[in-house]
């Protein structure tokens, strides 16, 4: 089963409780680093930014933005490194309640054909 | 200003559910006396005993609506954003003669969160009760006139008005009476706090 370690860094960004700090409206960007295993086909390298809501209701979740990054075939050892800048939405902010939490995150996913799924998830808070 | 002035009332939909419950919880009482089924008797009637406490409560409920009147709520916007200050006007000119132990108004922030739960559809709230204004009663005559104005502010540090399926944060107005030996009279106004901060 191929392996491969993802380094997701945002950039510009301020910190709040370890997470990244960034402001509505603002622009998201960052930069993925892949070193695969071994030699692999990737169907499609793909960063995503969206939110959803955790605690005691149903989660709900929306996309609000995505890049396809790459498409091919990742080589074993070899560090490749895609940037992404995405914009973001005025709402909703990150929120933590009691019942109801609002989370922010950037979702790496690389889609391997038969294969399984590599991804990687980095949390952020989006507050004024 | 853009000021909105709300007439305070709420349609007696209790009393007609209430009437349905016992219409509807009758037919087994009635299928149980008839076929001397008892199980059909007790259950019925155990419905019908609570539809009845419901019905008691709603046109109570109706009665000190009838004789607290039709207040009306002045909010200088309905439409806030995070961090600004509004001002909230309540006046009420009683239609019978009354006594108010107490009077609030509350800005409420509203956390609800619907799951389920094997096939139940479970919903839990948490409320904070971000300003109040509470004021302490006396007896009312009719057509005396009760007047309050309050500044509440949404705190800047707070979250926005969010909808989604399943998850709500809601920001409320909530006027509150409290009469002796009669439900409160209680009603709420919504406030929609939008994603936006006053600047300082």
């Amino acid at each position: 089963m191929a392996k491969a370690e993802l380094r997701l860094n945002l950039r510009d960004t301020e910190t709040v409780d370890g997470f990244p700090l960034l402001r509505p409206g603002a622009m998201l960007q960052g930069d993925l680093t892949v070193i695969a295993d071994e030699a692999v086909r990737c169907k499609q390298l793909v960063v995503s930014v969206g939110w959803h809501t955790e605690g005691k209701g149903t989660r709900y979740a929306e996309t609000v933005g995505s890049q396809v990054l790459f498409e091919g075939e990742l080589r074993a050892g070899l560090p490749a490194q895609y940037a992404f800048a995405m914009p973001l939405p005025a709402s909703p902010w990150s929120y933590q309640g009691r019942y109801v939490s609002i989370v922010w995150s950037v979702d790496v996913k690389v889609d391997v054909p038969w294969g399984r799924d590599v991804g990687q998830s980095q949390p952020f808070v989006l507050r004024p | 200003m853009n000021q909105t002035t709300l007439s305070l009332r709420q349609p007696g939909c209790q009393v007609l559910v209430a009437l349905f419950w016992i219409a509807f919880s009758s037919v087994f009482v009635v299928i149980g006396v008839t076929q001397a089924q008892l199980p059909f008797t007790i259950f019925g009637g155990a419905f019908m005993a609570i539809g009845v406490i419901f019905l008691a409560y709603a046109l109570l409920a109706m009665l000190t609506r009838a004789r607290i009147g039709r207040p009306e709520l002045t909010i200088s916007a309905l439409r806030l954003r995070v961090g600004e200050s509004f001002t909230v006007s309540l006046v009420n000119t009683f239609a019978r003669s009354i006594t108010v132990d107490e009077l609030l108004i509350q800005l409420v922030f509203r956390e609800t969160a619907v799951y389920q739960r094997g096939t139940d559809t479970e919903t839990v709230r948490h409320e904070e009760i971000v300003g109040e204004l509470r004021r302490p009663g006396r007896p009312y005559a009719a057509g005396h006139i009760l007047a309050e104005t309050q500044a509440f502010q949404i705190p800047p540090d707070a979250m926005h008005t969010l909808k989604v399926r399943r998850n709500r944060l809601e920001w409320f107005l909530r006027v509150r009476m409290t009469v002796p030996r009669l439900p409160d009279f209680v009603e709420e106004r919504e406030l929609e706090v939008v994603p936006e901060r006053v600047e300082e």
